[in-house]
């Protein structure tokens, strides 16, 4: 993990030339110690893995604050009540060692929620008093009813972002629950790290994309793992190929799974937009040399996509817009502002590694804009640059809300928290109608809050 | 822990925390202050900016040789870069364990900054939300303040959570009804108290413990460093406690006369303003309460006041003794009562109690009542819905405040 993960723990803000000198350089990083960007806990990264999983339980092994946590992001933002059962390490467990509370923890998990997987997600505590985990794992499992339990490295330490974490998530079920399979499905594909939280899991989006795929005559062996079941995920190397769900995934989880079962990994990003989607669906059945019925879908669903291409396109044409997300959503955002006609000015990304920066030159070599590149930077940063900019629309993250939605009183468009569908041909619907309707709809800058108003 | 420590630190004016703790920490409450719904209202971070929660980022290099130096560059940095009255440095697990001596750093860095700098225990083993937000307070305490001369008739609050819903009402009703009596308010810790009231509070002659959790030990540790005395009392909700708390606070100033005559004029207001939503209010819902103790106790005994019937009493944490006695004394009908249950056991109590109408809790009441479709309203911390409250829980207007917003609500399930 360590030679080849994940992300550079580096801010940059420059220029797209500047950026590409950047990302190829190989200084040693310097370390900033007062900091205040935002990257996400490994533990939340191997939580979205696990928690995916209808019939399995991620066990934190830690404090009771950092499960709480967890919880608390996934279900104040997406009221998704998630099983969250933790060891609730005590300053005792510390000085003696977390292994009898684990013991009775994995043992009290078995019993109630009868699950078939049980992951024992391990945080900064137990890490650093050095528990063994894994020992305590061999003791006990065979008293168990559950079919697989195994731990995964989850602390926030070694790696500062969630993409430690699910990558390890991944590569745990890769190697512990994925069967090598006696016969491979013809023209099937896993849509790997489906994870939660975000509509696009929990709701309709991959069923979306499998339909999608359907109709070009590809089957969805696995979605890995939002809303999978143990079974499931065991029959997903019977799948020909597997397609992503992001670039940070590429170069270590799919990896893995492509040295573990021959399956090779498609170089796609999110399918978000016309453009998008058609890429995505041709690259898929390029691999299965089904080009001409992906054309012929392409073709008949760009017709019915027109007429809301043309009143966004006149809406937003000369916009200048602000692209900040994860290495996931913001690439797929880049080109969709461009397929928009907008004018990208600022493009912001929390973090990201060689694939996912090369996916961003690539795509910035291909659209007309040339934005400012800034990467970990933190928020109030990335509004002040913002607001100086003049941007007119920010395309974003979640995390965007405090920055967009109050202070800058700019149209804005975010995927994750609403109850829709944003992604392929069908979710491209709402998200025309979503980006119209954000644009059009008057934004008013919510003033600070004084004591005298409080009183009145 | 880490999280109440942090809630504190909000609740003091031109305060920055420095969280010394991994990065996934830092991410964990940033995420919460942009989300949570309510924040203090006189707080640096105002309602519509987003949290400034800078941190020294332990790795696991800093485990293996330390942080201490980090931490010192960062402190230095802080106070060129924001330059706030204070900061305080909140420690980790991961910087608890590896044995940091914060102590020190913060005590070096002191003389050459003009910034105050305290230094809060806040590792997630040590507690929990309440025990962080303690911790800051007993900082403060033994960090910030210095004996002062005693002033009359004056007193502290302590234990208030300056990020509740109803606390800065709470607060404001609280200090007018001992205004009334002729007791003034030095500072309330913490709760919108600047750091010159924060530093005067060992000017008082008594200290008012408003939430035991929160403040009873912090009060011992004042009564130990300045012989300052505390009263532990009925917490002040509903009309009925509200007097037995006057009262006692009254005596210990040997103003019970004109605390018979406050008590008299606000009962009768109070009682006056009740009745105008006698009508609306349907008494047969059957409430359940889900709060940290003192609340818990605190406010079923308002809605047993207000004609409510509470069946489940969720307490969240194990109470204190005096607390304990309060709540066996009570005569309240309640079905059940959970002490400290884990969410899996609140669930499973959920499904049995069949007669429940309404909860009223916090935003893990709402995930957990949601599959048996038990409406909750979101008071008491932490919460995950907007809530406009408009008045105090606490004092006479509490009563008044909550019987209007129970005449709210049950007009509107009625519709």
């Amino acid at each position: 993990m360590k030679e080849k993960d994940c992300t550079r723990q580096e801010p940059f803000r420059g220029t797209v030339t500047e950026f590409s000198a950047w990302r190829k350089s190989t200084e040693e990083l310097h370390r900033v110690p007062v900091y205040h960007p935002v990257r996400v806990c490994a533990l939340f990264g191997a939580l979205r893995v696990m928690g995916g999983i209808t019939d399995g339980i991620a066990l934190t092994h830690g404090p009771a604050g950092c499960a709480f946590f967890q919880k608390f992001q996934i279900s104040s933002c997406f009221g998704h009540d998630l099983r969250t059962p933790c060891t609730a390490m005590s300053d005792s467990d510390a000085v003696y060692g977390g292994e009898d509370t684990l013991k009775e923890s994995l043992l009290e998990a078995d019993r109630r929620y009868n699950p078939k997987l049980i992951a024992v997600l391990n945080t900064c505590t137990p890490q650093i008093i050095g528990d063994d985990v894994d020992a305590v794992i061999d003791s006990v499992a065979p008293h168990m009813g559950c079919k697989y339990v195994f731990s995964v490295p989850a602390d926030g330490l070694q790696y500062y972002t969630q993409s430690y974490g699910y990558n390890e998530a991944l590569v745990a079920l890769i190697e512990q629950v994925f069967q090598h399979p006696k016969e491979k499905t013809e023209k099937s594909v896993n849509l790997f790290g489906e994870i939660i939280p975000g509509m696009s899991a929990l709701g309709m989006d991959k069923y979306i994309l499998r339909d999608l795929l359907k109709r070009i005559g590809v089957r969805v062996q696995a979605i890995v793992t939002a809303g999978s079941s143990v079974a499931q995920l065991e029959q997903a190397p019977r799948a020909q190929a597997n397609v992503p769900r992001c670039g940070l995934m590429r170069s270590y989880a799919s990896a893995r799974m492509e040295s573990r079962f021959g399956i090779p990994t498609l170089d796609t990003i999110m399918p978000y937009g016309i453009k998008n989607t058609s890429r995505w669906l041709l690259k898929i059945a390029e691999f299965f040399d089904l080009t001409d019925r992906a054309e012929d879908v392409i073709e008949k669903e760009r017709k019915k996509l027109a007429p809301l291409l043309t009143k966004a396109t006149q809406l937003l044409e000369g916009k200048t817009v602000a692209v900040n997300g994860g290495p996931g959503r913001a690439p797929a955002f880049l080109r969709m502002a461009d397929e928009l006609g907008c004018t990208v000015v600022l493009f912001n990304m929390f973090f990201g590694n060689d694939e996912v920066f090369e996916q961003v030159e690539r795509i910035i070599s291909e659209i007309d804009s040339s934005p400012l590149i800034m990467v970990d930077a933190s928020m109030d940063e990335v509004r002040t640059t913002a607001e100086d900019m003049g941007v007119d629309i920010w395309f974003g993250d979640a995390l965007d809300f405090p920055n967009t939605y109050t202070r800058m009183a700019l149209p804005s468009f975010e995927t994750l928290i609403y109850q829709k569908s944003f992604e392929g041909f069908e979710g491209c619907k709402n998200l025309l109608k979503h980006i119209i309707h954000r644009t059009v709809m008057p934004t008013t800058p919510v003033h600070p809050c004084n004591v005298q108003r409080c009183i009145q | 822990m880490l999280n109440g420590a942090l809630r504190a630190v909000k609740c003091i004016p031109g305060a920055l925390p420095l969280l010394h703790a991994s990065q996934g920490c830092q991410e964990s409450l940033y995420f919460d202050g942009c989300f949570s719904p309510v924040k203090p209202r006189f707080c640096l971070q105002k309602m519509t900016d987003e949290p400034f929660i800078p941190s020294t980022i332990i790795n696991e290099q800093d485990v293996i040789f330390g942080t201490e130096e980090n931490l010192e560059v960062a402190l230095h940095q802080l106070c060129e870069k924001n330059a706030p009255r204070l900061i305080a440095i909140l420690t980790s697990d991961a910087s608890e364990i590896i044995g940091d001596d914060v102590t020190d750093v913060m005590l070096t860095t002191r003389k050459s900054v003009s910034s105050e700098i305290i230094n809060a225990e806040a590792g997630s083993l040590n507690g929990d939300h309440i025990d962080g937000f303690r911790a800051v307070i007993e900082a403060l305490i033994s960090q910030l303040m210095e004996p002062r001369e005693k002033r009359d008739y004056t007193v502290n609050l302590i234990g208030v959570a300056g990020d509740e819903v109803s606390s800065w009402f709470d607060v404001q009703e609280l200090k007018s009804i001992l205004s009334a009596v002729g007791i003034k308010t030095c500072a309330v810790l913490l709760s919108g108290s600047t750091l010159s009231d924060i530093a005067d509070a060992p000017h008082a002659s008594l200290n008012l413990v408003i939430n035991e959790e929160i403040g009873l030990q912090p009060a011992r540790l004042m009564e130990e460093q300045f012989d300052i005395p505390y009263l532990l009392s009925q917490p002040p909700y509903g009309i009925q406690d509200t007097c037995l708390w006057l009262e006692d606070v009254a005596s210990h100033f040997g103003l019970e006369e004109r605390a018979q005559k406050i008590m008299e004029k606000c009962t009768s207001h109070t009682l006056h303003a009740v009745r105008k939503y006698e009508r609306d209010i349907n008494f047969s819902l059957d409430t359940g309460v889900c709060a940290d103790p003192t609340t818990a106790v605190g406010f079923s005994r308002l809605l047993e006041e207000l004609g409510c019937t509470v069946t489940l009493l969720s307490v969240n944490r194990a109470p204190t003794q005096h607390m304990h006695e309060i709540l066996c004394a009570c005569d309240a009908q309640w079905k059940t009562i959970l002490m400290n249950p884990d969410y899996y056991q609140y669930k499973e109590t959920l499904k049995e109690i069949e007669d429940l109408d309404v909860i009223f809790g916090g935003f893990i009441d709402t995930l957990a009542a949601a599959e048996y479709q038990i409406p909750v309203i979101e008071l008491f911390y932490p919460l995950m819905r907007m809530i406009e409250w408009d008045g105090p829980l606490m004092g006479f207007k509490g009563a008044e405040t909550m019987a209007r917003n129970l005449a709210k609500y049950s007009i509107q399930q009625w519709i």
